[in-house]
């Protein structure tokens, strides 16, 4: 079973998402993320333990060598792909909550902001690392947010913004957040932040990569 | 010597002073700013920037309120930002051409820009500038996770898709100069975030140098000078620009890179521009803050060649108006700053 496990995490690490794909050139015709954990299930693995041992595993190698520039958006698209293959599969399980997330992330790129690259790449860590991601797109306002949090009492929020123009907007969302969801901790991240803006407008944690944001919340959830 | 000639100079790293500069606007940007000066403000006129730009991204068809169409079709979202905008809808949804043709430069609204400016500003440095060059009109065609997936997946249809967009690149600079009275091409395309390349190095060689070589090796023999611009933190790209050719690097973000110890370890072998901070220290700064970087800039670089003073991208609107005044002053009145410094040891 922990080679089974082992073969998922690898897949999920470098990005292979199943037979057909051609990537990586050197797993090329081996079964990748798709088959292996169809597999495991079929093999009675439980489910948690392959989205723990397997994905989560292989998500969290992804996020280091992405902060440490080893790899780069390319292989953690790929990764993402081969993850989500593999989430397909586990979804069933989720939903009869046989699979216990870490906790809940709402996500969103800040009001007048439509990128959301780097918002896709967060969302995508947290998602790997076992946590339910309310992703709720880009140009999301304050009452959005906020809508969400009361649905979802609990949750942590995550403000990305790509331009000067727009961080600025994250300030107002902070303060929204704070009134209704005292208790939610609130990351923000994107490329005119740093950690000086993010005292300034209150919020509890700045990253300037995504693996950053995972292992704090992840330091929250254990605790 | 005209701004023309003092710009020629500082890419031939020639001591010049004062030291030519770049001031250029957002949309969003120059209407607050002309209101601001109670709506009389011309930014070629009040800012005495040294160089003109005729550039491929104006000149949209609006297809709808906020909506434009690129030359290559693509419509684009500007609703939110005017200048830049987001892709509403990539064209190319698999890895193939099938049922998409090829645009042709043929009778492109830059190149009337390009007309008028020669009339308008004949003594001014003329860039043509390309945007969305080869990375970003890819992107813009197929969707960015699509693009950055299929270097991995489909290398040949990115490379063969990379080769044509050059081709439509090198027709566009050979018609242009065929017109004449420009200077410099300037591409544009943002390879890097703000914590380093968006898909290595590695990548960029295999697939953007070959072609951006092939586009500066056209734009050399046309006997122009290459300038490139990127955004982010690519720093380590520097020398493999300088492979290829290219003659000026902007916007040479301070907050991603060492601008001086960058610019004297490429001394005499590629020029810089931009330098001044667009995401600190003008938008956030005092105006004693904006003269003292910009101080820094001009007397420790500029005074010895091979930079030309700029901000390090076009101004957004977050800026307040004071430190636009500051920056377009001192730019203009260097002389007047050079007394005033002269005893902070900037001298070279």
């Amino acid at each position: 079973m922990d080679e089974l496990l082992n073969q998922i995490a690898y897949c999920v690490e470098f990005g292979k998402i199943n037979l057909q794909s051609p990537y990586p050139p050197d797993m090329k015709g081996q079964p990748g993320a798709d088959e292996l954990t169809k597999e495991a299930l079929d093999k009675g693995v439980d489910a948690d333990m392959i989205l723990q041992k397997g994905l989560v595993v292989g998500m969290e190698k992804v996020g280091i060598k992405f902060r440490e520039n080893k790899i780069f958006v390319p292989q953690v698209l790929m990764s993402a792909k081969a993850m989500n293959t593999a989430i397909n599969h586990l979804k069933p399980y989720f939903l009869e909550g046989n699979i216990k997330r870490k906790g809940t992330f709402v996500i969103g790129t800040v009001a007048g902001d439509l990128h959301d690259i780097g918002k896709n790449l967060v969302a995508m860590m947290f998602e790997g690392n076992g946590w339910e991601v309310i992703d709720l797109g880009t140009d999301v306002s304050s009452n959005k947010f906020v809508e969400e949090l009361k649905n979802r009492p609990g949750s942590h929020v995550g403000l990305s913004a790509l331009l000067t123009t727009t961080m600025v907007n994250m300030e107002q969302i902070v303060q929204e957040v704070r009134k209704t969801a005292p208790n939610s901790k609130i990351l923000i991240g994107g490329a005119p932040v740093n950690e000086e803006f993010k005292t300034k407008i209150g919020a509890d944690f700045y990253s300037p990569d995504p693996q950053g944001a995972v292992e704090y919340l992840n330091s929250i959830a254990s605790n | 010597m005209n701004k023309k000639q003092a710009f020629t100079n500082a890419l031939r790293f020639k001591k010049v002073f004062p030291v030519p500069y770049v001031i250029r606007f957002t949309i969003e940007a120059e209407e607050d700013y002309t209101s601001y000066c109670g709506g009389n403000f011309d930014p070629m006129e009040n800012t005495g920037t040294y160089a003109v730009f005729s550039q491929t991204n104006s000149g949209w068809e609006e297809v709808k309120p906020g909506f434009f169409r690129d030359y290559f079709g693509v419509v684009w979202n500007k609703t939110k930002d005017r200048t830049l905008g987001i892709v509403e809808d990539p064209p190319l949804k698999s890895p193939s051409f099938q049922n998409f043709h090829y645009p042709e430069t043929g009778n492109l609204p830059v190149f009337r820009f390009q007309i008028d400016n020669n009339r308008d500003y004949p003594d001014h440095f003329h860039i043509l500038s390309i945007g969305f060059t080869l990375f970003e009109r890819a992107w813009s065609l197929t969707g960015m996770e699509n693009l950055m997936t299929w270097m991995l997946t489909e290398p040949d249809f990115v490379h063969d898709l990379l080769d044509r967009i050059a081709d439509y690149n090198i027709k566009l600079i050979r018609q242009s100069a065929a017109i004449g009275g420009i200077d410099c091409v300037r591409f544009g395309d943002d390879w890097a975030g703000q914590q380093g390349l968006l898909f290595g190095k590695d990548l960029w060689i295999e697939f953007i140098k070959p072609p951006l070589k092939r586009m500066t090796d056209v734009a050399r023999e046309e006997g122009l000078y290459v300038a490139q611009h990127c955004c982010g933190k690519v720093d380590e790209l520097i020398p493999e620009m300088i492979d290829v050719g290219i003659h000026l690097f902007d916007p040479f973000q301070p907050d991603v890179m060492d601008v001086y110890e960058i610019f004297e370890k490429f001394y005499g072998k590629i020029a810089f521009m931009g330098g001044l901070s667009i995401q600190h220290t003008l938008p956030l700064g005092s105006p004693q803050e904006v003269i003292e970087e910009s101080i820094r800039l001009i007397f420790q670089l500029g005074r010895k060649g091979g930079y030309i003073f700029s901000p390090s991208h076009a101004l957004t609107r977050d800026i307040p108006a004071h430190n636009i005044d500051t920056m377009i002053n001192l730019a203009k009145h260097q002389d007047m700053y050079l007394n005033e410094y002269h005893g902070k040891g900037y001298f070279i």
